[in-house]
């Protein structure tokens, strides 16, 4: 495997000799185009559509969630504020 | 460069540098964003402070006051993100970012005001308690300049990024002792300019010098600071904005080396500086 890549130049770059092979579009890539995504070499512009993907799937419901907590804090922080100051001009 | 430590006066030069990079227009941006929320936070205060004891009879409309300060300050919020995203972009290239600062993704919005609004709960809750307002202060520098290249948000995202950004607490506190310094310096010197200001302006039988003479006096026993309240919230404010960038830029300066840290980053670029360097001596 390695000495098939070594005969074989980069797809993104054609100087450099591939040290990589993309497990989902199977490009020959340079060490500096491959990274490793939970133990497997991608290229790129692969790994950027994975994690489109895990992005969308996975963020919606949280992102509901995540505006109603900060709706809910939103109207809990005046109220803190409104208690904070009062009692500190109390004390004043 | 030395990768192998991260000094907290390395942070505060770097942060004043990339000040310099991003004043022209971020800055601006920033405190278009936050005089709202510093006015609206004076007037709320001036207003209970004014009532004292009875305070405590004019909830509603004292919330509806803290409603509207709160509201300036999620606006407020935006504007920091906003320049914070301008730093991060200095940081990673010399060249100007264009209108990229303002593209804010939905991710890194919404989990900045989740966690922002987390704090301010967290600040006002324990207020009175004194002894926490610093570390609410580290943790709102942190939460502006973590939020940035934030994937989603997740209720628990904050607490996992603290603990990651709380590897080096003494640049924390290096540069909470720095804010809260520069800040009382500020103020000091704001209001001895604003008092000169006063001086010259009577000196010129100025009819409304004399009014704001008795607004400017000092506090007796403590002459650097006005014996009014609403002079000093007002100094503190103007304080506070003048502050403000140079702090979220060393957030932004801390968490980009962290980060590199992390990546390997910083290594890749002592590396290719000693290639140059041995390249040009070659």
């Amino acid at each position: 495997m390695a000495q098939a890549l070594k005969s074989q130049a980069c797809a993104n770059h054609s100087e450099r000799a591939a040290r990589a092979v993309c497990m989902s579009c199977k490009k020959a890539v340079c060490q500096e185009c491959a990274t490793q995504w939970e133990g497997i070499n991608y290229c790129v512009h692969c790994l950027r559509n994975q994690r489109k993907q895990t992005t969308v799937r996975s963020s919606m419901p949280e992102a509901v969630v995540v505006l109603v907590a900060s709706v809910a804090l939103f109207f809990l922080a005046g109220y803190l504020m409104l208690w904070s100051s009062v009692n500190l001009a109390r004390m004043l | 460069m030395n990768p192998t430590r991260l000094s907290a006066f390395e942070v505060l030069n770097d942060a004043t540098e990339t000040v310099a990079r991003t004043a022209t227009p971020w800055l601006g941006v920033l405190w278009l964003a936050s005089l709202p929320a510093h006015f609206l936070l004076v007037y709320f205060y001036y207003q209970v402070f004014g009532m004292g004891q009875k305070a405590g009879q004019y909830g509603s409309y004292l919330f509806g006051l803290a409603a509207l300060s709160m509201a300036a300050w999620v606006v407020l919020l935006l504007g920091r993100l906003v320049y914070v995203r301008a730093c991060f972009m200095a940081q990673q290239s010399t060249r100007s970012p264009g209108l990229e600062p303002l593209r804010l993704r939905s991710g890194e919005t919404l989990g900045f005001l989740y966690t922002a609004l987390l704090i301010e709960v967290g600040f006002h809750g324990l207020f009175l308690a004194f002894i926490f307002i610093p570390f609410f202060l580290v943790l709102g520098g942190l939460a502006a300049a973590t939020a940035y290249g934030q994937e989603k948000a997740t209720l628990l995202q904050p607490f996992k990024t603290f603990q990651r950004a709380a590897a080096y607490p003494r640049i924390l506190l290096v540069n909470l002792l720095f804010l809260c310094g520069a800040c009382a310096i500020t103020w000091v010197n704001l209001y001895y300019a604003l008092r000169l200001a006063v001086e010259l302006a009577a000196s010129l039988n100025s009819g409304d010098a004399v009014l704001w003479m008795h607004l400017l006096r000092p506090r007796p026993g403590f002459e650097l600071l006005p014996a009014e309240s609403l002079p000093s919230l007002l100094l503190l404010a103007g304080a506070t904005l003048a502050i403000e960038p140079i702090w979220l830029a060393a957030n932004v300066v801390y968490i980009h080396k962290l980060r590199a840290r992390d990546t390997g980053d910083d290594l890749r670029q002592w590396h290719r500086s000693i290639r140059h360097a041995q390249e040009t001596a070659v």
